[in-house]
Parts: C-alpha cells; sequence; structure tokens
C-alpha cells in the first residue's frame, strides 16, 4: 500500500497532486528548489525538502537527489507531474530500482513512445493510422525529396526528438523542401542534440483532438473520452475543451478504440493522452503519445467526474481500475484557458516578477488550478504558467459563458498576463461556432501581437484617483499612519 | 491636482479633486462625478453616473499605470506637472541615440544586427532567451547600429544595454 508519496514537480500540478493525496488522507512529500523555499507546493505539504539551486538542472531533474529524499523520508511512491521527469524512462527505471513506485508508465511504455518516428512504427504495426510518410529519419536532402513524391504535397518536416514546434517546417513545394530540410536539421540539432528529421503529409486545417485513456497493470484500459486542443499558439496549447464540438458519438468511440489500441501495443500502464491530428472529414491520424498526465487533464475530471490522480496512484499500488469502460459517461461541457505571465501586446513576452496581488474566481462550476499567491514570485527559472482557470457547463455555450465570466473576474496584479488575450479567444464569434482548427489564432489574431484595448474612462479616472493618492502618501510619510484594515485585506492575509 | 494622460502621442488633460464621497474628474473637458470607495489600497469600488467598476490599479513605474478592469487590463500613461518637466529634460539627453536593453534576466541566443548596419524601426536586433522561451528583441525607431554591446552566449541582466543605436543616419 502506498501511505506517503513525493512529488517531484513544483508549481500548479505539485498542487493539483498535493491535494489528490489530501483527498485520499495519504501523506506528502515536496521537493523544491531555492528559489521555491516559500511556494505554494512547499507549504502545502507534510513534508518538504531543499533538493539544489534554482536551474532546474540542478534541482527539479536531479534524479538521484530526489530518489535520494524519497528513500530518507520514507515515501513508497513519486509522482512526476508533467514536464520535468515526467517522460524520463531512465528515471522510471531508476526509481524501480531503489524499490520506489513511479506513479506513471513503466520504462518500457515511455521509451517506446519517446521517440517519434519508433512509436509511429510502432504504432502502424498495431493498426493505428498514422499519417503517410517516412518511419525512418531521413538521411539528406534527396531523399526528403523522394519521400514527398510519395506522400505529395504539402510535406511537414518534423524533428524526430522534438516537441514544442522546434525543428518543424511547412512545405508547399519541391523547390522549398531542400532549404526547409536544412533548416530543420540544424535547428533539431541545436534544440536537441540530435538533427534527425523526418517528414509527412501535412494536413491542411487539422484539428488537434487527443483522447484520454487510463490503463492498469492487469490488462484492462478505457479511454475517457476526447480533449478538443486545437486552440494553439507556435504549438503550445491555450485553450483546451472537453468533448470536442467535432466529434461525433460513433467517431468518439472509434477514436477511443482506436487509443486503447494504440496504449496495449506498448504495454501502457497509468493515464496517458494519444494525440491525433484530424482533418477537415473526420479522418484521424496519430501525432504522438504523452505518457504523462497532461496540462490540461483537468477538463476531462470535469466531463467524466474521474480524478485522474487518484486513478493513476491506485493503479501505481496494482489495484485494477474502479471503472469499465460502460461506466465511462461524458456529461456536459468544459473548458480551460491557460493563464500565462506574458504580454501579448508585446509578442507575448515572458513577464516574470513578483505579483502584487490575485484574486481568483470562484463560485459555480468554476474550478482554478493554481500555484499563484499575492507577493508571490512568477520566476525567470521555471515555466510563465501561473494559472488554469477551468470552466464547466451543462452545455457548450454554457461552458463558453462561464469561461468568459470567470475570466473576468480572474486578476492579477503587478505583472501581465495573457488574460485579455484569452477573452477576446472566448468571446470571439468562430470560437463560439466550435470552428476551430490549429490556425485559429494565426487566422483571427493574426499578426505577432494583440491589438491594444480601447481606452476606458473609467481607467483614466481611475489611474488618476490613484496618482494622487499615492503623492498624498509620499507627502504624509513622515506623520503618523491611520490604515483601517478592512475585511478584505484581512482575508487576503490569510490567504495564499 | 492636474494631470496629462499621454496617449497615442496626444497629450489629454485630466484634472481630479476629492470630494465628500468621491471625486469630481474633469477628462478632456468633460467632468464626471465620480463615488468612490478604497477597498484597500490600489483597490477601488467606483460609481460613475451609477455605472459601477471595480478597479485595480499598479504603478509599474512612475508615470505609468496598470489599471484592471473586468474586460480588461489599460496600461495609461499618466503625467504630473513635475513628471512633464522631468520627462521632457531626460528626454534631451536621449535625442541623440537610442538603445535596446534587455527587458529581463536572460542569455542572448542571436545577435542579428552589426555595427554600422541600418534598421528601421521594429526589425529585430538580438534575440534573447528567457523562461524557456526565445524572444526577438526590435529596433525602437530608425537609426544606424552604433555599437553592439554583447554576443551570442552573454547573460545578461535585465536593463542591460544590448544594442546601441544612432537616429543621425
Amino acid at each position: 500500500m502506498i501511505e506517503k508519496v513525493l512529488i517531484a514537480n513544483r508549481g500548479e500540478i505539485a498542487v493539483r497532486v498535493l491535494r489528490a493525496l489530501k483527498d485520499m488522507g495519504l501523506a506528502s512529500v515536496a521537493v523544491f528548489s531555492e528559489a521555491d523555499r516559500a511556494a505554494r507546493h512547499v507549504r502545502l505539504a507534510d513534508e518538504a525538502y531543499c533538493i539544489g539551486p534554482a536551474p532546474s538542472a540542478q534541482s527539479y531533474l536531479r534524479m538521484d537527489t530526489i530518489l535520494e529524499v524519497a528513500l530518507r523520508s520514507g515515501a513508497r511512491a513519486i509522482h512526476p507531474g508533467y514536464g520535468f521527469l515526467s517522460e524520463n524512462a531512465e528515471f522510471s527505471r531508476k526509481c524501480k530500482d531503489a524499490g520506489i513506485i513511479f506513479i506513471g508508465p513503466p520504462a518500457s511504455a515511455i521509451h517506446a513512445m519517446g521517440e517519434k518516428t519508433r512509436a509511429r512504427q510502432i504504432m502502424a504495426k498495431a493498426g493505428v493510422p498514422v499519417i503517410p510518410g517516412t518511419l525512418q529519419p531521413l538521411a539528406d536532402a534527396d531523399s526528403a525529396l523522394e519521400a514527398a513524391k510519395m506522400t505529395g504535397y504539402p510535406v511537414m518536416l518534423k524533428a524526430a526528438a522534438g516537441g514544442g514546434g522546434k525543428g518543424m517546417r511547412l512545405v508547399h513545394d519541391s523547390t522549398a523542401l531542400p532549404g526547409a530540410f536544412r533548416d530543420a536539421s540544424s535547428e533539431a540539432l541545436k534544440s536537441f542534440g540530435d538533427g534527425a528529421v523526418y517528414l509527412e503529409r501535412a494536413v491542411v486545417k487539422p484539428r488537434h483532438i487527443e483522447v484520454q485513456i487510463l490503463a492498469d497493470a492487469h490488462g484492462n484500459c478505457v479511454y475517457l473520452g476526447e480533449r478538443e486542443c486545437s486552440i494553439q499558439r507556435r504549438h503550445q496549447k491555450v485553450v483546451e475543451e472537453a468533448p470536442s464540438p467535432f466529434v461525433t458519438p460513433g467517431m468518439r468511440r472509434m477514436m477511443g478504440e482506436v487509443a486503447v489500441q494504440a496504449a496495449k501495443a506498448v504495454g501502457y500502464v497509468s493515464a496517458g493522452t494519444i494525440e491525433f491530428l484530424v482533418d477537415q472529414s473526420g479522418e484521424f491520424f496519430f501525432m504522438e503519445m504523452n505518457t504523462r498526465l497532461q496540462v490540461e487533464h483537468a477538463v476531462t475530471e470535469m466531463v467524466t467526474g474521474i480524478d485522474l490522480v487518484r486513478e493513476q496512484i491506485r493503479v501505481a499500488e496494482g489495484a485494477p481500475l474502479s471503472l469499465r469502460q460502460e461506466d465511462v459517461c461524458i456529461r456536459g461541457w468544459s473548458m480551460e484557458c491557460r493563464i500565462y505571465a506574458e504580454d501579448p501586446l508585446q509578442n507575448f513576452m515572458p513577464c516574470p516578477g513578483r505579483i502584487e496581488a490575485v484574486r481568483l474566481p470562484e463560485g459555480p462550476n468554476v474550478r482554478v488550478d493554481s500555484a499563484a499567491f499575492t507577493r508571490g514570485e512568477v520566476s525567470m527559472y521555471y515555466d510563465p504558467m501561473v494559472a488554469k482557470v477551468i470552466s464547466w457547463g451543462s452545455d457548450r455555450d454554457a461552458c463558453a459563458a462561464t469561461m468568459n465570466r470567470a475570466l473576468m473576474e480572474f486578476q492579477i496584479v503587478g505583472t501581465t498576463t495573457n488574460r485579455d488575450f484569452l477573452l477576446a479567444i472566448v468571446d470571439h464569434p468562430e470560437f463560439r461556432r466550435g470552428n476551430l482548427d490549429t490556425g485559429f489564432i494565426e487566422r483571427h489574431f493574426g499578426g505577432p501581437s494583440m491589438g491594444r484595448p480601447e481606452p476606458s474612462v473609467a481607467a483614466d479616472i481611475a489611474a488618476a484617483i490613484y496618482a494622487l493618492e499615492s503623492s498624498r502618501r509620499v507627502g504624509a510619510s513622515a506623520g503618523p499612519v491611520h490604515v483601517q484594515p478592512s475585511a478584505w485585506r484581512r482575508a487576503m492575509q490569510g490567504r495564499g | 491636482m492636474r494631470y496629462v494622460i499621454v496617449r497615442d502621442e496626444r497629450q489629454i488633460p485630466i484634472e481630479v479633486e476629492e470630494r465628500e464621497g468621491g471625486y469630481s474628474v474633469e477628462l478632456d473637458g468633460k467632468l464626471y462625478e465620480v463615488e468612490g470607495a478604497k477597498v484597500l489600497d490600489g483597490l477601488y469600488s467606483l460609481l460613475i453616473g451609477g455605472e459601477s467598476f471595480e478597479v485595480a490599479v499598479h504603478s509599474p513605474k512612475p508615470g505609468l499605470y496598470d489599471v484592471h478592469l473586468y474586460d480588461g487590463m489599460r496600461r495609461v500613461e499618466l503625467l504630473s506637472p513635475l513628471e512633464m518637466v522631468l520627462r521632457a529634460e531626460g528626454g534631451k539627453a536621449h535625442a541623440h541615440g537610442k538603445s535596446v536593453r534587455a527587458p529581463m534576466p536572460g542569455k542572448v541566443v542571436k545577435v542579428l544586427v552589426t555595427e554600422g548596419q541600418r534598421v528601421v524601426k521594429g526589425q529585430g536586433v538580438v534575440v534573447v532567451e528567457a523562461m524557456k522561451m526565445q524572444n526577438e528583441l526590435q529596433a525602437p525607431g530608425d537609426g544606424v547600429v552604433k555599437a553592439v554591446k554583447t554576443k551570442e552566449g552573454d547573460s545578461v541582466e535585465s536593463g542591460a544595454e544590448l544594442v546601441v543605436l544612432d537616429d543621425e543616419a
């Protein structure tokens, strides 16, 4: 039995996992870098240990240090969250060797899905539809031209070891192919230390739709419906929802069964996600499998009522799945918006810095997963995502309306966030109609930046009032200050 | 107290006076009676002609105010008479040269210009990586690169001068 779990992560996902542990009555161990001494996950955990300096290579990625803390603290299991060590086969293996349960898939499954061309080969063999293309990395520009003749244009060049859009090139004709091949290869080499590139047919106006699966160690595997993640900026997801407005019940069953087939082909155990590229006709192709909990897992939880982290922990203990496929039912609609500390008006430049105040949305059908707090820091060392705002509604319109309300209530003062950009997406008529594809942001919010908001009389007046009060405060600073602490302030002090 | 809002190279006068229960504000020649309640420092409830606004204000640097409203954040450039004078004097010192500075601590990934090169407003001059993201810093105006004060691989602090431009062509 697992009684104590170490969380090898930070930020909102560490907080998310901690909450599941508390819900299950399990003890928790946090690890933290020197930059995260006062972080939410440290304060929420039962025990917490420093594992090194701020840069993640010297802290959150230190496998041996983390294992040592697990052994010392008596934690039976490690939850890796997402990012960091979550898809590291070596870490999964090292945990096993040390007698610690890795809450995630076996090393062999991580390895099989970790390299894209290998994963495609395994999937093709297992009968999972893959996009026509080369299953092997390309030797040179000539073999790229040869391969493109078979698949037809446009083609997409992709880094074999890649992710996040690095080493990717869309090519429309043969004249542009050799140059694009060289660019993609050198970018892949620089980003991943591996210049291998493969080629496949580019799907025009594709949707990104992924299927959540859950598998136990006894050969049971279920699918928990899909998530539509087409709203992306530079291949990074921004808004996600479940279910997809494009997917019919028949298509859901087909995609789900294929996803289960894919997971079984690599002996998968735990929660995992199979990402598909879906064309306008509804034909879908395997893209990759994420062998971990996803950032956007919450929307699936909202519509299925299943706590994925809890299931991960149960399965890691060796328990069989607590549900069968026929028990899974999708109820209503859920959306997630990722709030990043970045400035949409300045080419989405990250905005690290101190948070002066946070107000999180509340009320019916709203969930917020965040590690942000008043007087906290958005550190330049880590991902600039500060919160996930999740809404639920009985249908898609109700869900979008609640998301609009939640985003309006959401406020971070001190550092700039993409909140207003998210609001503009959620309120966009094409978004409301469900006309989504991966080019949505580029098409509707084209250009590097978003338009400046209309001036507001209320904002001008507020700025002047604040300036007036500030000038008085400076002038009066020598005298005694009488501040009546408000209920709001007292409440804020007790928070976060 | 009189202030000036600087927007799109226009100067808009705004005058604010405190009165019982609120403020009288004259903005661009128009008078507004504002009922104001301060919830805490920087957080107000304003009633402007019966319309209710909750506003949170934060000043990231003198003369600049981030005003958060439900429908979006507005960055307002608002200067007191003193700040207007200071800015006018500061402007003179910079009239013969602009520079591109690091907006945050990070690592220089790429320098896109060389000394003597002519650049146009908005052209990328340096790529800085911070928080796992690469950001292209752009020329603030047309000009000629006078000096490149960084090289690829450098770690730079926030505010560090990376490239100096001369606007004398």
